[in-house]
């Protein structure tokens, strides 16, 4: 345990401290839920720009 | 690598939310229900106007004329050389009183079939919003006034006709395969309960044989205005909520809400499970968690300080 030392462990860790206050905060499980999976959707989406961001700038290609 | 990871993930978590809520916008306020309670629904009203073509009513409380017609003269609308009456139906609303009011009225199906849209006045800055009602027999129009005004509203008979198509092949296919195509939305109209009727710890019991959409107004407060926000009334199994709704065994039909606070805040709650709502509702809660957690930081900091 400690600081994140990849894009995925970042993006995790967001995700789950962004779930937590919408958990908190919510005022039904149907937004918890929701929240929830636009949160999957958003962090997978993070994690294949900031794939390709981490490639270009190591590799000078997308590939 | 990690500070780019750690800005770029930031920015995309907080725009898909950001994304997701902003989506789910919509307000509305206490409404004035005239309904059908004019005189546009009279059939000699109707004949008329199948005679004519023009059909007018007025409106005691509040302060209101009403008046359908085929032709823009009819409605003093001054119109260019080159447009056509052929395609239109005019509504105007003469509203004669100086407070602001959000007016909703109901135009039998007989004038124009009836539709969903949002229609910018001709020759006001105020928007009709019109929706059909549950029962199919008429369009529900609501307008908010700021103050006396003279608005008429050009309703489009293509668009009617859409909506005709539409209601008949539902119609076609339910008669011809005894199979209703689903609704996303099921319209009706929404029953308010002012926060003034409601004290606390109290019990008002709702029909909801046929399902029911309730929602309360977590009101947002802003520099310059305050901003309605309906959410989903959640179920009393969740502390701290201000109004919750319950359940009886052997009661099925009837669903209790129940204020929580000494300051309940507005009601509304109309017949029918509508997904749309429901889903704008979460979408709305989502955008409103940021104001929450900033409220409460604030507070934290003010009780420290």
């Amino acid at each position: 345990m400690g600081i994140p030392t990849s894009i995925t462990g970042w993006i995790a860790l967001f995700g789950v401290i962004v779930f937590i206050i919408i958990a908190l905060y919510a005022t039904t499980a149907w937004t918890i839920v929701v929240g929830g999976l636009l949160l999957i959707l958003g962090g997978y989406i993070a994690y294949v720009v900031l794939y390709r961001v981490d490639r270009l700038l190591k590799h000078g290609s997308l590939r | 690598m990690n500070r780019y990871a750690y800005t770029l993930a930031l920015l995309i978590l907080t725009l898909c939310i950001g994304l997701g809520v902003a989506i789910g916008s919509g307000a509305a306020s206490s409404i004035t229900a005239v309904d059908d309670d004019h005189g546009l629904t009279e059939p000699e009203t109707i004949d008329q106007f199948d005679e004519i073509g023009v059909a007018q009513a007025s409106v005691d409380q509040p302060m209101v004329s009403l008046t359908i017609a085929d032709r823009a003269e009819d409605v003093e609308l001054d119109r260019g050389l080159l447009d056509s009456d052929a395609t239109s139906t005019y509504l105007r609303v003469q509203y004669n009183e100086s407070i602001d009011r959000e007016l909703r009225v109901f135009i039998p199906a007989e004038y124009w079939h009836p539709v969903s849209a949002e229609i910018d006045a001709e020759n006001a800055e105020v928007t009709a919003e019109m929706r059909p009602t549950e029962d199919g027999r008429y369009t529900a129009v609501t307008v908010e006034f700021e103050e006396q005004t003279d608005a008429v509203f050009d309703v489009p008979k293509e668009a009617s006709f859409v909506f005709w198509t539409r209601d008949r092949s539902r119609d076609i296919i339910n008669e011809t395969f005894g199979y209703e195509p689903p609704q996303l939305s099921t319209g009706g109209e929404w029953q308010y309960i002012d926060s003034g009727e409601l004290a606390t710890e109290q019990t008002i019991p709702i029909d909801t044989s046929q399902g029911a959409t309730i929602q309360y107004n977590d009101r947002v407060e802003s520099a310059n205005e305050s901003d309605d926000n309906w959410l989903s009334v959640p179920r009393c199994s969740r502390a701290g909520a201000a109004v919750c709704t319950y359940t009886v065994d052997g009661d099925a039909d009837t669903t209790y809400l129940l204020t929580q606070t000494s300051d309940p805040p507005q009601v509304r709650y109309k017949a029918g499970d509508d997904p749309v709502e429901a889903g704008s509702s979460i979408l709305r809660d989502l955008r409103s968690i940021p104001d929450r957690v900033w409220g409460d930081l604030q507070s934290l900091f003010t009780r420290g300080g």
